[in-house]
């Protein structure tokens, strides 16, 4: 099956742009861990946040009813979004507070019914969408890319190698490798 | 926590009943006779067994569950029907995709009368010898045909002595284990706990020391039953009342099962990777045909283990990742991961367990026998809260797909939807070993999604 | 070293009245994968194009464009602007202020003012480009077969197959 789009709108006070911001800073200077953590998520394909501070400017509308700062979340995923919404309230709920706790209206992070009424509320339909590797989750990806890093190295070190060597080296790469593989 | 009103729920579903025998009678409405399927369904209040408990164990019992096409057919007010869930709306044949019933498996090819739309009313019973069951699937059809029902299939299955299914493992005896139910303090039937010295203050995680000593927690009742408390603290989602509580969604799938074709994958693995053939096949199912499980017996088997019901599912993955000893993609693994998933271990797993209530159907294959032609497999019955949630994840996002167990598509052939590549087995070891299985071991040849309302909500139906 | 990808989004508004028509444009110009425009464009990882209303009352639909591709952007937006002008501008060109594809430097500074800065993503492969992420999803698959193959064989058999493989 292709894998399910989702684009999710969360309007977000002042007060709280400015934390997600900050905390997409830390994100980064820690390195990666915290998409690390997501990437381990297996249904994932991608996810992606972005603040919208100021919508495209409309003259048609006064300023009291532009839209709202918003937090822009956009994934896609394989199957329903029941593990998603899982996942995000059993296993990542600190982060998935500190994306959401202060935008308006988010019931909390811990209980799975009102965060998918929540999403359901806040999604918008994806006219189209294209992935290069649609069977491919991020875990996938990831893994793919580690077995091509360390079988390179092997087959750099191996080269000239005798048939005795190879086998052993061949043996001890694979039984290494095995949960790339 | 709520008291189980054990009264209200249909029986077979807490606690199943052990009967070594089963007959499925399937029914559709006749035209016209709506009014009176409607009064036979609230009649089935009184003849069902309930989870009450006996004083003596009955010859036989009888329980009874409907489809949506069933519910529609008796004339259930529109208002009522749109408030089950969609899965159970559309029926099994149109999750095909999902399920990945393909191929010889796809719904076009199911058996006749076992096909969309054909199952309205399934009554299941047990009985305790075979001519019980006959009798009362004679009783049950006698009974439709006055109550305005059409009597279809009529499926047999029995449960040899020993617990074999066709492939010759035992089966049926790792299933989850649910707060309030009586025997919930098996080992490993429930959430892993991971014990921490804080959590004797934290009763939502380790509700008592007895769990903590047993290093599990048994399941919230509302992950299988309506109207109670689930693990995610709330009742699930249910249908309006007066269908609202004490009922459970099921999942009646017929499983053909290829038993010469996986005794010659299994032969021929065993050659292409110079281990022992019941090794291959312990890995293939993640365990040895006695029961005891690879993850704790990883070189032989021990019938003692596999009889021994306090200790032959008491275990875990975390101290096996890799999979040397139980591979990752082994069935067992799969179909209930415990702490194995990549992100999220046992927390996650918690929320996609299922009861199963099946049984085999048709002869056994002699050992050594080539195909005979004859039907034989499974009858797959599950029971959950939430079947897009329980079943169908497990189906298609564990048992069709190995990325949750960093395998990438690979299915498990013994009860995945293999592709045209075949779905290659990862035998974990030093070095690893690999087998590649062509086809599918287990296909599909029909089967439905029912509703098993409580007995209050049976008794609604006169007046509906 | 610089990221091997870029990922991007644009948000633009939609003329009054005209969603229904963007809607229509991408169902009729924006064929399924994998004849995707963004399959065209090449160096495409992830790829999206939406009409959506913005949250707030009086708010009028924007059309969102969003992408993760090879790096550099600009390489990738010349392109996609060269192979699918056509598909663009047939969206695009309900949005208020679009130049129009034809023009290579109008359409970069109208992506320019209307792009949104990325906070966060998660994606399989921030480092590796298109092309490394399908030799390696197809290596792995490979190595699977070669195991499986080779996993009986003498040392020479095994050294044998192996230049064999890595030969071909």
């Amino acid at each position: 099956m292709a894998p399910t789009p989702l684009t999710v709108l969360t309007p977000v006070p002042l007060w709280w742009s400015l934390w997600v911001r900050f905390t997409w800073l830390a994100a980064a200077v820690t390195g990666g861990l915290v998409q690390k953590r997501l990437r381990g998520l297996s249904f994932i394909h991608f996810a992606h946040w972005s603040l919208v501070a100021r919508w495209p400017r409309d003259p048609a509308v006064s300023a009291d009813e532009a839209a709202p700062r918003t937090l822009v979340f956009l994934t896609n995923f394989d199957g329903s979004d029941i593990q998603y919404i899982d996942a995000f309230v059993r296993v990542v709920p600190d982060q998935i507070e500190a994306l959401y706790g202060g935008a308006r209206g988010f019931p909390g992070p811990f209980r799975f019914r009102p965060v998918a009424k929540y999403i359901a509320d806040h999604s918008h339909a994806v006219d189209h969408f294209y992935a290069a590797h649609p069977d491919a989750t991020t875990t996938a990806v990831a893994q793919a890319l580690e077995l091509r890093r360390r079988f390179d190295d092997f087959e750099r070190r191996m080269a000239g190698a005798d048939d005795a060597t190879f086998a052993r080296e061949w043996e001890q790469f694979l039984t290494a490798a095995q949960d790339l593989v | 926590m709520t008291a189980l009103e054990v009264d209200d729920i249909q029986g077979n579903v807490l606690r199943g009943y052990g009967f070594p025998f089963a007959r499925y009678v399937l029914a559709r409405v006749r035209d016209g006779r709506a009014d009176a399927a409607r009064g036979w369904l609230a009649s089935q209040a009184d003849p069902v067994t309930t989870e009450a408990g006996w004083s003596t164990k009955p010859l036989h019992a009888r329980n009874v569950a409907v489809s949506y096409a069933g519910l529609e057919a008796v004339g259930v007010p529109g208002w009522l029907a749109s408030t089950f869930p969609d899965e159970f709306r559309a029926g099994m044949a149109a999750r095909a995709e999902r399920l990945g019933d393909a191929g010889a498996g796809a719904p076009e090819r199911w058996d006749d009368g076992l096909r969309r739309g054909d199952i309205h009313v399934l009554v299941s019973i047990g009985g305790a010898t075979e001519a019980a069951v006959a009798a009362e699937a004679e009783r049950v059809e006698a009974e439709m045909a006055d109550g305005g029902l059409e009597p279809g299939v009529v499926q047999a299955a029995a449960q040899p002595s020993d617990s074999r299914e066709h492939f010759g493992f035992t089966d049926g005896f790792g299933q989850p284990a649910i707060a309030g139910v009586a025997r919930h303090g098996v080992p490993g039937q429930g959430v892993p706990i991971r014990r921490r010295p804080w959590h004797r203050f934290r009763a939502d995680v380790v509700p008592s020391r007895a769990d903590r000593r047993l290093g599990w927690r048994a399941l919230r009742p509302g992950e299988f039953v309506l109207g109670y408390a689930d693990e995610d603290g709330g009742p699930p989602p249910a249908p309006a009342p007066p269908l609202h509580r004490n009922g459970t969604f099921m999942v009646w799938r017929k499983l053909r099962q290829d038993v010469a074709g996986f005794r010659r994958f299994v032969a021929d693995a065993a050659v292409e990777t110079g281990l022992d053939p019941s090794l291959v096949g312990a890995k293939v199912v993640g365990r040895w045909q006695d029961g005891s499980p690879l993850v704790l017996r990883p070189d032989y088997g021990d019938a003692r283990l596999g009889n021994d019901r306090q200790r032959v599912n008491d275990f875990a993955y975390a101290g096996d990742s890799a999979g040397l000893r139980c591979p990752r993609g082994a069935h067992i693994r799969r179909a209930n991961p415990r702490d194995a998933l990549r992100a999220g271990g046992g927390k996650l797993t918690a929320r996609h367990r299922i009861l199963r209530r099946g049984m085999p159907y048709g002869p056994p294959l002699p050992h050594g026998a080539e195909d005979d032609g004859v039907d034989r497999g499974l009858v797959f019955v599950s029971f959950q809260a939430s079947i897009e949630r329980q079943f169908e994840i497990v189906q298609a996002r564990w048992l069709n797909d190995g990325d949750a167990f960093g395998l990438a598509r690979t299915a498990d052939p013994l009860a995945g939807a293999v592709g045209e590549h075949g779905a290659r087995l990862r035998l974990g070891g030093r070095p690893p070993r690999y087998a590649t299985a062509m086809h599918a071991f287990v296909v599909p040849r029909g089967g439905e999604y029912l509703f098993v309302p409580g007995i209050a909500g049976l008794r609604a139906f006169a007046t509906l | 070293m610089a990221a091997a990808t870029d990922a991007f989004v644009v948000l633009a508004r939609v003329r009054a009245g005209e969603a229904d028509a963007a809607r229509a444009a991408i169902a009729e110009r924006w064929e399924r994968p994998p004849r995707s425009p963004f399959a065209a464009a090449g160096g495409t990882h992830l790829a999206r194009l939406q009409v959506l209303k913005p949250p707030g009352r009086g708010s009028r639909e924007c059309v969102l464009l969003a992408a993760d591709v090879d790096a550099p952007l600009a390489a990738w937006l010349e392109r996609m602007r060269a192979v699918a002008a056509t598909a663009l501008d047939a969206v695009l060109g309900h949005c208020a202020f679009y130049p129009g594809a034809s023009d290579p430097a109008a359409f970069r500074r109208w992506v320019a003012a209307n792009r949104l800065p990325v906070g966060f993503s998660v994606i399989g492969s921030p480092d590796a480009t298109l092309a490394d992420v399908g030799a390696a999803l197809a290596l792995r698959d490979e190595l699977g077969a070669f195991a499986e193959r080779t996993q009986r064989m003498s040392a020479a058999e095994l050294h044998t197959t192996w230049r064999e493989w890595r030969d071909a």
